[in-house]
């Protein structure tokens, strides 16, 4: 299995993420004799062997979708071991960061990033995916059981060519690496105590930075040592997503009474110059609906109108915000460090 | 380690952005080449070798390279806490040198210092403010006119930024996030095979491109004669990037599978070459075989061939847009009049004109058929009906598009629509639902707030931008 490039045909041993219903998946790895409980009841690993991944697949009491796996769809499926980066902030990072595969800059040596901390791989995944083929992702974690669970992920993931993980304290003890990464993620509770050695880490020729912070206090601190430490075009932003639920709406059209005749609206008013429009509204079936009469009274555009039936209804589809939503991530602080 | 320095330093006719304080410009480094900034005229031969990233100043019609340090000296110091200005009138008059006079002072080539001097002897409060506020009025003046830039290598970041900056509606306010997530939920990545279809001059292509290294394939669906790319020129992508680049046009999709069409189609565009081809004669050189089949179908218009006026409209509106004092020289539009005044005398000695014409026959059949196999080419791309993703980001109705492109996306693969509006996309979510085939649907849209972060006075930007496009996304399934 690898989920730096696509396959047709599940095999054993593969992670796969099971697509059961609206926003409600899992994933699995796929190991002869075991069953998986579903809402739709048992499905048995085998079934998925030798199908193709995307098929529908049936379980004792329903049906679902298996898919292939993508960082995305890791991401919103992985065992959490710690906060994890979401792909909305991601995605900001990997742009951000100008990561391109490692063969854009293949004549300046292989193509290497550093990040961290690993904590559940959540981001790790996206960041090979755009370095992949040729480039290298230096990952730090210094909880060791994390650190291991992560190497075994990698490996079970296809990816570990083309990514280390480095047990070891950043803080305290650097990244061992000597001007050899393009780009810098930090993801740790003192980013700025990790900067110096990021310098380090940096190519001499320059790159790019980002520190992921959820508190302004941080993002403060880290801004400062940027610039301190020569960074510039330092950069901070929030970047949230807003999921929408698209919905069909009848709302019921207000019983307003019988309708006057516009003229004597018009009238009522006391303007000279009326200037009515009446107006149908047709539905989709072409039967007229609801009546406006539209009256240029003296505080501007009135609408008056009547229903035919009280069961009438105003019908639109439109898409409807969550009420609630995560409503802070974290803050990006980007910095460039060019060569000199 | 001599790669490792070709690919970090500037070289003749690379593409490069100019960027002064806020302002992004994408140029050519072309030797000679006169280029203006603050109407002082001066050439980017400075430039060649130097590394990316070098911040340069023109001092007397001269590229002066800046430290790293003293450039930053010139950063700004925003803020205003700290000032008292009570007695200070925000008013021009406290200026007594007129626009016209610093105009004039430019054009006679006085430096930007002795004009930030000159501005300030002639400041009436310049006196009266506090020492933070006349530091703070002179970092403000010298940004202004001192002619300070610094050399960028152009990425899809800078690209996106600069397009959203001037010009959003011909990118379809394709804001960066929304450009970024179509790539993450794209899950563009080397050795992907790409379906794009845009209406953002090649910046989605170019940043589809660049994100996969010029590994696998991309096969660019186009509206009109021919598909439009200015913005991949920006990207100095070598020859083999192109190599995978790959079109089809869209209104040939319906009979996709009827191998006369496109025959037909090619016919067609054979005919309109007939008619253009003389003044198409050697606008090409340099160009990729594949930009030269696409252009050879746009019919030139007063002796400039297509490829020349486009890269003049482009260059145009760099200058109309320039509020920076950025401009370039029109040189570009010269050189090709003369070429094709050349090409008008050339038609006096009669043996020389038959010998071209049948040396334009030859051409003109080689790149006929050239054009035929590679649209070809595309058509049994996607005929394999195994694509790793759609992605769709134009001012053309998304739907229709989605669900005639769709039956070419493998099981399992992303589809990525962008709009500048959401009811098409709440249209193709519902079209899709009723489809079926897709699971995973989402719509959304992001929301992107910049932060000035300053010792006691971090907060949000004042300003930040209302709307940055939704996106539909969604994984294929088989049904
Ligand atoms: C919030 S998590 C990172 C999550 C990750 N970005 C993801 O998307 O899954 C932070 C991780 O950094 C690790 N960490 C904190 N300080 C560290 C240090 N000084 N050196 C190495 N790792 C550290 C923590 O153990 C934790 O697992």
């Amino acid at each position: 299995m690898s989920f730096a490039a696509y396959k047709e045909i599940i095999e054993e041993g593969d992670t796969v993420i099971l697509h059961i219903g609206h926003e409600n998946m899992y994933p699995l790895t796929v190991k002869k004799g075991e069953t998986f409980q579903t809402k739709y009841g048992a499905l048995k690993h085998e079934d998925l062997i030798g199908i193709k991944f995307g098929s529908k697949v049936h379980a004792t009491k329903g049906y679902m979708h298996v898919l292939h796996p993508t960082p995305e769809l890791w991401t919103v499926n992985l065992p959490h071991r710690t906060q994890i980066l979401y792909s909305t902030d991601i995605s900001m990072v990997l742009m951000q960061l100008d990561l391109v595969p490692g063969n854009v800059v293949v004549e300046s040596g292989p193509f290497s990033l550093t990040l961290s901390g690993t904590g559940s791989g959540s981001l790790s995944h996206a960041l090979i995916r755009a370095v992949a083929p040729t480039g290298h992702l230096y990952t730090y974690e210094f909880h060791k059981q994390r650190a291991e669970k992560a190497v075994e992920e990698f490996k079970d993931h296809g990816l570990s060519d083309l990514v280390t993980v480095n047990h070891r304290d950043v803080c305290m003890d650097g990244f061992g690496l000597d001007h050899i990464a393009d780009a810098v993620f930090l993801d740790l509770p003192r980013p700025w105590e990790a900067v110096l050695s990021a310098k380090q880490a940096l190519k001499l020729q320059g790159g790019r930075i980002c520190s992921f912070s959820p508190c302004i206090e941080q993002v403060q601190r880290v801004c400062e040592v940027l610039s301190e430490s020569n960074f510039t075009d330092v950069t901070t932003m929030e970047c949230l997503v807003r999921k929408f639920e698209v919905k069909s709406i009848n709302m019921p059209e207000p019983d307003l009474g019988d309708m006057k005749d516009p003229h004597e609206l018009g009238q009522g008013e006391g303007e000279g110059h009326s200037s009515d429009v009446k107006r149908e509204q047709v539905d989709d079936n072409g039967s007229p609906q609801v009546k406006y009469a539209k009256v240029e009274g003296s505080s501007g555009w009135q609408y008056k109108h009547k229903t035919r039936k009280n069961s009438e209804m105003f019908s639109f589809r439109t898409a409807l915000p969550p009420h609630q939503m995560p409503g802070h991530t974290g803050y990006l602080t980007f910095a460039t460090l060019y060569s000199e | 380690m001599q790669l490792e320095t070709t690919d970090s330093t500037i070289k003749e006719n690379d593409q490069v952005i100019i960027k002064k304080e806020e302002h992004l410009k994408v140029m050519q480094v072309r030797k000679n080449r006169p280029f203006w900034m603050e109407k002082i005229k001066f050439t980017l031969n400075g430039l060649i070798g130097q590394p990316y990233g070098t911040t340069f100043e023109v001092k007397n019609g001269q590229m002066v390279r800046l430290s790293r340090k003293s450039s930053e000296e010139e950063k700004d110091a925003d803020g205003t806490s700290g000032i008292d200005n009570r007695n200070l009138n925000d008013c021009r008059s406290n200026q007594k040198l007129s626009r016209e006079e610093i105009y004039k002072m430019k054009k006679e080539g006085v430096s930007g210092e002795s004009i930030v001097e000159t501005l300030v002897e002639n400041s009436s409060t310049f006196r009266t403010k506090t020492e933070f506020a006349q530091e703070k009025y002179i970092k403000k003046k010298k940004k202004k006119h001192l002619n300070v830039f610094t050399v960028l290598k152009p990425t899809t970041r800078l690209l996106c930024e600069m397009h959203y900056n001037k010009g959003p509606s011909k990118i379809c306010n394709l804001r960066v996030d929304s450009l970024s997530q179509m790539l993450v939920y794209g899950n563009v990545r080397a050795h992907s095979k790409l379906m794009v279809v845009e209406t953002c001059g090649g910046l989605v292509l170019g940043a589809v491109m660049e994100k996969m290294g010029g590994y696998g394939t991309v096969v660019q669906l186009y509206t009109g004669t021919a598909p439009v790319r200015q913005t991949l020129e920006a990207y100095n992508f070598p020859q083999h990037f192109y190599d995978s680049l790959h079109a089809f046009p869209l209104n040939k999709v319906n009979c996709l599978e009827e191998g006369e069409i496109i025959r037909q189609h090619n016919k067609n565009i054979s005919e309109v070459q007939v008619k253009t081809e003389p003044l198409l004669l050697g606008n090409y050189g340099g160009k990729t075989s594949e930009q030269n089949i696409e252009d050879i179908s746009d019919v030139p218009k007063e002796g400039v061939s297509e490829f020349e006026l486009k890269k003049e409209e482009t260059e145009e509106d760099t200058v109309t847009e320039n509020e920076n004092g950025l401009s370039s020289d029109r040189d570009v539009s010269k050189e090709s009049e003369t070429q094709n005044e050349e090409n008008q005398e050339g038609k006096g000695a009669i043996s020389c004109q038959q010998i071209a014409k049948r040396k334009l026959e030859e051409e003109r059949n080689a790149k006929r058929q050239l054009k035929q196999q590679h649209l070809e080419k595309s058509r049994q791309i996607l005929l394999e009906r195994n694509m790793d993703g759609l992605l769709v980001a134009c001012k053309l109705n998304p739907t229709p598009i989605v669900m005639s492109l769709m039956e070419y996306v493998a099981p399992s693969r992303p589809i990525v629509v962008y709009c500048q509006y959401q009811e098409p996309l709440m249209e193709c979510f519902v079209k899709l639902r009723q489809r079926g085939g897709v699971v995973h649907l989402t719509l959304t849209e992001t929301w992107l707030r910049e932060y000035q972060v300053l010792p006691g006075r971090t907060r949000p930007n004042i300003n930040m931008s209302g709307t940055g496009g939704y996106l539909l996304t969604g994984t294929t399934v088989i049904v």
